[in-house]
């Protein structure tokens, strides 16, 4: 509850600033100023005061607190009395917004699925004109002089001009942060602003998941002039706002799943010296995320592939277990002869799957359910599954069997393996057949239509001979609607009652 | 047997005066199980062997003119309490120390019998077989007239009945040759044993004499591409025709040992039968098919590493007729007959593995003795020496056990020795090859040429470790048997122990039981060191230790996992290694006693080679111990990890671990 809010909230004040704050979006608000954030050294924070500052997870209370919950509300106020950041209506401020329209579209979309009630914001985006949130964040906000706007409207336009001129890329941001440094060489005036901006811009770019993006970025700050002298220095927090600055950036990077390397640390260390909070937090940094980088099991590639079959076939071969699964991509077109539209199906049955199909009963039916979400690192697709209702018979059998091992009398009375009757006596349920349901088939098809879903049906068919005599029900749910629990009228709650 | 007895107490107890009184005792209550053993090779000395005379054993009258000559008993004992099955209840009947002999006419014959054998194979050229991968006919039929072919088979179907023994000293020596070995293991140990053993008259009288003769070479076809270990999962099928007198076979069996050049098989294939209840099911049925019957083909010998002589083919049947007279046993007992086959073909094993260590032992060790490195020979080096040791010690201990499995084989009416036989396959087996590597490391960089037949044995012992079930599958075999054993045997006992919490009385014993090391199931350890011959008191006192040990480490487990101990494959393994020491020190110590009791030659040098043997085994069987108890467990889990370390490797498909020159940033 608290991380949705949070993330919604976020999204809000960055992207519609405080125009579109209705009731509902205020009633959100209460949600996460109510909720107690709960980091997960909450404890160790409270109860051990002089560990303050010290370890990572405090720090991340620290920013956590700050961003979330006081910063948040007070910025609330305060917009609602005289919205101090966000209404800047100076001309830079209105040629960006028309060269920005497909990030602001992508906003939207964003913001109404995680948020579920789209038709707010829209109402709010037309009835204002749109403007766009200062990319200096607010969680300070009565240090932000007028000077220091106007330095990161100066720096936004510079990217703004390079990309609408040179178009937006790696190059041209590199580019664009060597015009400034080329520029400012002494006193790097505005380098804070400069990085401010270049952080809210990388996405545009197409560099936020791009380390040396970030390498260039550091290197806006001037060289050994912010290192502290002395412990009062260190913990007084020399130059907060570059400080703060480093950790804002290196907070984005750890969003965007960017992990430093020792370079960064060195950039790092000859602008803030090895002791400065920064510095800190970079360590802090080294000493977790490389161990969280490979603590999936399953590893899925940095970067998704952008062939959506590709990804199809990815995804799905992440979500079956059975090794001997078949993968066959199907296009509509080639499959029949006039298809009801042009899309592929991706489709993964395994050998087991196509037997039970064959033992199916063709009396009773199976059935076709989905779309279901599925996601890898940042994309999502729906996949759909053919499922049978669960092979009550041995599931209930093996239940018994087990109790039947469990009681007294029948202690030591097992069958050994390589006796005959082995396989009689117990039942082998393939991996498939599952308590709530036997898993006959998944796909993905590229428009998650129910033609498309027909389509793989009638493809699955033709290795599937049984398939064409079974009844096949689809019970599809619509794309937008919550997902339901499925199944508690279902024969598995047998099960149960033993 | 009785002999012995006599005579290891009036060697060993001249000395002690207390002892034999109570040793003669004993011995009284132990006499009437005691058989000499005398069954097989059982024709009359002055009969010919060689002229295969049609009596029966059995049939025979027995000589009963008067004082001194013993009568023969009509029929064998049965075996009442099993062997090493009984080792999990923590219990080793003390008659099995006394090691088994023949009579003095058996052995006679017998040596005899061996003598051409042995003769002909020092002159075979093993080397020439391995290489061109291919027995010559000559030397085929130079077996078949020894009468290698029939060496089981009753002599009314022209064989030369051997008894277990017997089979196993031509075991020995045959073991020379690997490819020769498995050709004739796969003829007559598998290939037509299940005609022996469930056969019908007519089909032995019909078959046996040309398999006896080795005109008839005989294949058994099990193993299939989809079933190896799992017999009851083959797939090929037998039709019933409408008149009910012919099956039709179809189906394909791979790596079946003598495929290319049999011309019966015993072929296993399901077929539908039905159940009283009036459901059809599938059931192995097991025929005897000659290739005559048509639709019988093979595919080329496969290639292999080692046994390359042998000819393993892959053999199809399509539509194969077979009458409905040559189905073996009953339809739809295949399953049994499979098993009871390879149960009783596993024993010779041992013998032929240390017939091979023998003969290698002795030409390393004429290399050890002339080889000079350093100024002195090798054979004045620890090293060297402590290789040596080891090497007699497995062999030792590899001859011990196969002898005493077949002595209690022949001694009684069909025992089911099923466990001790693979205990013997797997300790001979791995011991095989670990000694032949040895050998061939004191061989040094000569054992690895091609020139010395060195590498040619290793290639060849490997296989033993595969074939006739291979050793994992054996392990859990004899764990599970064994642990079934002690569990219906001790059932009440063992609920208690489950049910600690209604039985307050019970646990406390336990607990003051565990904390001094002692077991619930047995109160103390057996006294087995008066026994045997006072020399090896020692040792009978760590075979005591070790089964008691046993006897609580199987109480814990199956207490602590009841039915569910079928799934601890890393404790079954542990159990079923304990085992094995276990019945190996038995037959060890039994054999030294008796040799030294008797006086033979080097009884001393067996009594060193049994101490050297328990030595090991009992420390085996300490760390076995040790990671079996689950107090210690707790601290370790070292099964746990094992475990996890493979679910990684599975799910990583290979190893897991990254290259140690890789960086995370």
């Amino acid at each position: 509850m608290f991380i949705e809010g949070y993330k919604m909230l976020k999204l809000c004040f960055k992207k519609c600033g405080a125009l579109c704050i209705n009731d509902a979006l205020l009633a959100s608000i209460k949600i996460v100023a109510d909720t107690p954030v709960q980091p997960v050294a909450w404890n160790t924070w409270n109860d051990k005061r002089k560990q303050l500052s010290f370890s990572y997870c405090q720090s991340r209370f620290y920013q956590v607190r700050r961003l979330h919950v006081s910063a948040i509300i007070n910025n609330l106020k305060d917009k609602k009395q005289s919205d101090p950041i966000i209404i800047n209506k100076k001309p830079e401020d209105v040629m960006v917004q028309s060269g920005n329209e497909e990030s602001v579209t992508e906003t939207e979309r964003t913001t109404s699925s995680a948020v579920g009630k789209p038709q707010i914001f829209k109402q709010a985006q037309l009835s204002q004109p749109l403007v766009r949130p200062s990319s200096l964040p607010d969680h300070d906000p009565k240090r932000i002089t007028e000077e220091s706007r106007k330095l990161e409207r100066k720096a936004r336009a510079v990217f703004d001009k390079i990309a609408t001129e040179k178009g937006a890329s790696k190059p041209t941001f590199i580019y664009a942060i060597n015009e400034y440094i080329s520029k400012d060489t002494l006193y790097r005036r505005g380098a804070l602003e400069f990085i401010y901006a270049g952080l809210s811009e990388m996405k545009r770019f197409g560099v936020n998941r791009d380390l040396t993006a970030y390498k260039a970025l550091i290197q806006c700050f001037p060289e050994e002039k912010m290192i502290p002298r002395n412990v009062w220095q260190v913990e007084f927090m020399h130059y907060p706002r570059q400080q703060q600055c480093g950790i804002d950036l290196m907070e984005q990077m750890e969003q965007s799943a960017v992990i430093p390397d020792d370079e960064f640390g060195v950039l790092l260390k000859n602008r803030f010296g090895s002791t400065a909070h920064v510095t800190r937090k970079y360590r802090r940094m080294m000493y977790w995320l490389p161990k969280f980088k490979n603590m999936n099991p399953y590893p899925v590639p940095y970067d998704m592939p952008n062939d959506p079959i590709e990804l199809a076939l990815l995804m799905l071969k992440r979500m079956c277990v059975d090794e001997k699964t078949k993968y066959n991509v199907i296009k509509t077109v080639e499959m029949e002869d006039s298809p009801e539209e042009d899309t592929f199906i991706v489709s993964a049955q395994s050998p087991t799957q196509q037997q039970l199909i064959s033992q199916h009963k063709t009396g009773q039916p199976l059935f076709v359910e989905g779309p279901f979400p599925v996601y890898m690192r940042y994309v999502g697709k729906r996949y759909f599954l053919l499922r049978g209702e669960p092979n009550i018979n041995s599931l209930m059998k093996q239940k018994k069997l087990e109790e039947e091992e469990e009681k007294e009398e029948n202690l030591f009375e097992w069958v050994n393996f390589y006796e005959e009757n082995y396989k009689e006596i117990k039942p082998v349920l393939s991996v498939h057949e599952q308590e709530d349901s036997t898993i006959l088939g998944l796909c993905i098809t590229g428009t998650s239509t129910k033609s498309s879903v027909v389509a793989w049906i009638r493809w699955l068919e033709k290795s599937n001979p049984n398939l064409a005599q079974t009844p096949v029900l689809f019970k599809l749910i619509s794309p937008n609607s919550e997902t339901d629990v499925i199944g508690d009228n279902r024969p598995f709650t047998e099960l149960k009652k033993l | 047997m009785l002999t012995s007895r006599k005579l290891v107490h009036c060697a060993c107890s001249c000395s002690q005066q207390q002892n034999i009184v109570r040793l003669i005792y004993k011995q009284k209550s132990l006499a009437v199980s005691c058989v000499a053993q005398r069954r097989c090779l059982s024709s009359p000395p002055n009969s010919d062997l060689s002229k295969g005379s049609v009596n029966t054993p059995t049939n025979q009258p027995p000589e009963s003119d008067g004082l001194g000559t013993y009568v023969k008993k009509e029929k064998l004992p049965k075996l009442t309490e099993p062997i090493a099955k009984n080792f999990f209840l923590g219990k080793l009947d003390p008659r099995f120390l006394v090691y088994p002999q023949l009579s003095k006419d058996e052995l006679d014959q017998l040596n005899e019998l061996i003598a051409p054998i042995e003769k002909f194979f020092n002159s075979v050229d093993s080397k020439s077989i391995d290489v061109n991968a291919k027995i010559p006919d000559d030397v085929l039929q130079q077996l078949k007239d020894l009468g290698l072919f029939g060496l089981q088979i009753p002599e009314q179907y022209g064989g030369l009945n051997l008894n277990a023994a017997g089979y196993a000293r031509v075991g020995e020596v045959t073991g020379r040759d690997g490819s020769i070995a498995v050709t004739l293991a796969a003829h007559q140990a598998i290939g037509f044993k299940a005609l022996l053993l469930a056969g019908t008259e007519e089909q032995k009288q019909k078959y046996l004499p040309r398999l006896a003769t080795g005109e008839q070479v005989a294949a058994f076809c099990l193993t299939e591409p989809s079933s190896g270990s799992d017999v009851s999962s083959i797939q090929t099928k037998a039709v019933l025709s409408e008149d009910g007198k012919t099956w039709h076979l179809t189906g394909s069996k791979i790596w079946i040992s003598n495929g290319g050049i049999a011309d019966v098989f015993t072929v296993f294939a399901k077929t539908e039968v039905k159940t009283p209840e009036g459901e059809t099911q599938d059931k192995i049925t097991a025929f005897f098919v000659e290739r005559a019957f048509g639709g019988v083909t093979n595919g080329k010998p496969e290639d292999k590493l080692g046994i390359r002589g042998s000819n393993t083919t892959e053999v199809y049947f399509d539509n194969t007729p077979v009458p409905a007279e040559n189905v073996i046993g009953d339809v739809g007992g295949g399953f049994k007959i499979a098993m009871r086959v390879l149960n009783s073909g596993r024993f010779s094993m041992g013998s032929s593995g240390a017939g091979v260590l023998k003969a290698l032992i002795t030409m390393t060790a004429e290399h050890a003795r002339t080889r000079s490195q350093f100024g002195q020979k090798l054979s004045t080096y620890g090293l060297i020496q402590e290789k040596f040791a080891k090497m007699a010690t497995t062999a030792y201990a590899m001859e011990s056990m196969a002898y005493l499995t077949t002595g209690v084989l022949d001694t009684y009416d069909d025992p089911d020795m099923s466990v001790e036989a693979a205990i013997v396959k797997i300790f001979s087996s791995e011991g095989c090859w670990v000694c032949v590597s040895e050998c061939l490391q004191v061989m040094g960089g000569l054992g690895y040429m091609k020139d010395y037949p060195y590498e040619r044995y290793l290639r060849d012992s490997r296989i033993m470790q595969i074939f006739e079930g291979t050793n994992e599958i054996l392990r859990l075999f004899v764990a599970l048997q064994g642990l079934q054993h002690a569990g219906k045997s001790t059932k009440e006992l063992l609920k208690k122990l489950r049910n600690p919490l209604n039985n307050p009385g019970l646990l406390f014993k336990t607990m003051w039981k565990k904390s001094k090391g002692q077991s619930v199931m047995v109160s103390k350890a057996q006294s087995l060191n008066e026994d045997v011959h006072p020399e090896l008191e020692q040792e009978a006192k760590m075979l005591a230790a070790g089964i008691y040990s046993m006897s609580g480490a199987v109480e814990d487990i199956l207490s602590q996992f009841g039915n569910k101990v079928v799934n601890e494959q890393m404790k079954l393994r542990r159990i079923a290694d304990i085992a094995i020491d276990l019945y190996a020190m038995t037959s060890c110590i039994g054999r030294a006693s008796r040799s030294y009791c008797i006086g033979l030659r080097n009884a001393d040098h067996e009594v060193l080679l049994t101490r050297s043997f328990c030595y090991e085994a009992e420390q085996r069987i300490k760390r076995n111990i040790y990671e079996l108890t689950p107090a210690k467990m707790a601290e370790r889990e070292i099964d746990d990890t094992n475990r996890q370390i493979a679910e990684t490797i599975f799910k990583n498909g290979g190893y897991a671990a990254q290259h140690p020159l890789a960086r995370n940033w």
